[in-house]
């Protein structure tokens, strides 16, 4: 008899603990999905924004300036008398263009600089090291000023410095990944055979070490965001009447307390943009287990 | 007749900041394997039996000595003939959940070397991939699926299968089942020797497991610390 509920106590307890672990995963997997269904969102209002924007996104009109949001401006108008709605649906495009440019670029450019460097060792190792180390001594957000300041403003200089400050992280992820997957007797089962390093980079290093580059793309959209926004704050990004977003902030400063309009929507989709790719990538990274975890975290 | 002769081989380790430390890893080995033969390798873990394998194909480079594969010095090839080497000389591990790359299918890695070596034609490989794990006595539903979903002794036959693919003369078997339960053990064993007989490989068999070693080797040699101290 007490045999019996103890067998009843146990697997209520182990169905317990079931619905627990799938009510964690489902939490988490809830985060994912909804940056999803926002990157989703971002995407449609990129590829659509004629179709969306109710007005030409840089005609002036300068009879209704600074109106409060209303049936005709859904977000109000600027200081030129813009619709604020149509600029910051326009805007979608210039950021995720930034994003996914400089994202593509680095991580293609970081992981063939990482397997190289990983796994041929010597010199070359060296010499990528050094780079990646010199890049790194500087903050980020200097070395990007230095590198936009001197290539001057517009679209193509704000993705180069990006892109020259970001490959590194690729680089050292990868680089870091490969060193411990040479180590693995599949590894040397391949080389056994005799093929080129460059068979065993392709074939056998590669697919083990896209995951946590993947995962660490998906976040680096949303830094790379949120650094093209700023260096466009300061003067150096993307300038007017082009609308981006960090420039329409840095235009709105001086309205902050009549006009907020001007300030709040571009500042509400960064933060909107920034969180639906990190909901996303931390989603990836649960999905794609434990390595990618810690090295993305280690950064 | 001799396969492989080794003479003298040597690998030492350089570490410590300026390459002044020395560990002598394999220092000074001599050895002949016959053909269909096989040599036991013993010693204490860490006494350099798997430098020793590694160097003897070359997946190290020896610090000195030399290499004779069926009467050519094999210690300066390099390109084609190192190349050549691929098929004549192989390996199989020691841990079976590591042999296989984990994202490529059981069929993709037995029909890798075939493919690399251009060893059947394309319309052939089915067949032959059929016919090698057979050999291995699995089930061909096991071919399309991924690593990770088999056992130790699952995945140990198919790293033997990718192996016997390309007809090797002479395999280092590094422990090939010291991580494998006793019974999954014997099985393996088993299976080596009937291969052995059937297609005249010899071995390099390395292990610190005495009664193994005694049931599948020809003759023993007992390692300590980079040097072999007997034969038997
Ligand atoms: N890459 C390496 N660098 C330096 N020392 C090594 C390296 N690989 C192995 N060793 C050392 O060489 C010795 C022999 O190792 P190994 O051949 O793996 O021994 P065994 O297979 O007999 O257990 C060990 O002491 C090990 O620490
Ligand atoms: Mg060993």
């Amino acid at each position: 008899m007490t045999d019996m509920i103890e067998k009843i106590k146990l697997t209520e307890k182990a169905y317990l603990a079931e619905k627990r672990l799938v009510f964690g995963e489902f939490r988490k997997n809830r985060l994912a999905i909804s940056g999803l269904l926002l990157i989703a969102v971002l995407c449609f209002l990129a590829m659509f924004a004629p179709e969306i924007a109710p007005h030409d996104p840089l005609a002036q009109k300068l009879d209704s300036r600074l109106l409060s949001p209303s049936s005709e401006y859904p977000f109000g108008t600027d200081e030129l008398g813009r619709c604020i709605f149509s600029r910051v649906v326009y805007g979608t495009r210039v950021s995720l263009g930034i994003g996914l440019l400089v994202v593509a670029a680095t991580s293609i450019a970081g992981t063939v600089l990482g397997l190289l460097s990983g796994y041929m060792g010597g010199f070359l190792d060296e010499a990528i090291m050094r780079g990646v180390d010199i890049v790194m001594a500087f903050p980020n957000i200097i070395l990007a000023l230095v590198i936009a300041g001197l290539l001057g403003p517009g679209f193509s200089s704000v993705v180069l410095a990006l892109a020259l400050t970001q490959w590194p992280v690729y680089a050292r992820l990868v680089r870091g990944q490969v060193l411990s997957l040479r180590k693995r007797a599949f590894v040397e089962a391949a080389r056994a055979l005799r093929p080129s390093s460059f068979y065993i980079m392709r074939k056998h290093i590669l697919p083990n070490c896209m995951g946590p580059v993947i995962v660490l793309g998906t976040l680096e959209i949303a830094h790379v965001i949120i650094f093209a926004a700023a260096l466009s704050f300061l003067g150096l990004g993307i300038q007017p009447p082009d609308p981006e977003w960090g420039s329409m902030l840095k235009a709105g400063i001086p309205y902050l307390r009549t006009a907020p309009q001007l300030t709040f929507f571009p500042g509400l989709m960064i933060i909107f943009t920034v969180f639906s790719f990190n909901f996303a990538g931390d989603g990836l990274r649960d999905s794609f287990g434990q390595p990618a975890n810690q090295e993305v975290l280690a950064r | 007749m001799t396969l492989l002769k080794v003479e003298d081989l040597k690998k030492y380790y350089y570490s410590g900041l300026f390459k002044k430390e020395v560990h002598r890893a394999v220092d000074g080995i001599s050895f002949e394997i016959g053909r269909g033969k096989t040599l036991g390798l013993v010693g204490k873990s860490g006494c350099g039996k798997s430098t020793l394998g590694r160097t003897v194909l070359r997946l190290l480079e020896p610090t000195a000595g030399r290499v004779f594969f069926d009467g050519q010095d094999i210690s300066g090839f390099k390109g084609s003939d190192l190349k050549s080497l691929g098929t004549r000389m192989q390996i199989i591990f020691q841990n079976p959940e590591s042999c296989l790359n984990p994202r490529m299918k059981i069929y993709d890695a037995i029909a890798e070397p075939l493919r690399l070596h251009r060893l059947c034609d394309r319309d052939k490989e089915r067949g032959r991939i059929q016919e090698l794990i057979e050999a291995v006595s699995l089930s061909e539903e096991l071919l399309f699926r991924y690593p990770g979903e088999l056992s130790g002794g699952q995945l140990q036959r198919v790293a033997i299968a990718r192996v016997l693919g390309m007809k090797p003369e002479f395999i280092v078997a590094d422990e090939p089942t010291s991580m494998l339960d006793p019974l999954v053990q014997a099985q393996i064993l088993f299976l080596l020797k009937k291969l052995q007989t059937e297609y005249g490989i010899s071995f390099l068999f390395i292990s610190h497991d005495m009664p193994v070693v005694e049931w599948m080797s020809d003759e023993i040699a007992f390692m300590e610390e980079g040097k072999i101290v007997g034969f038997r």
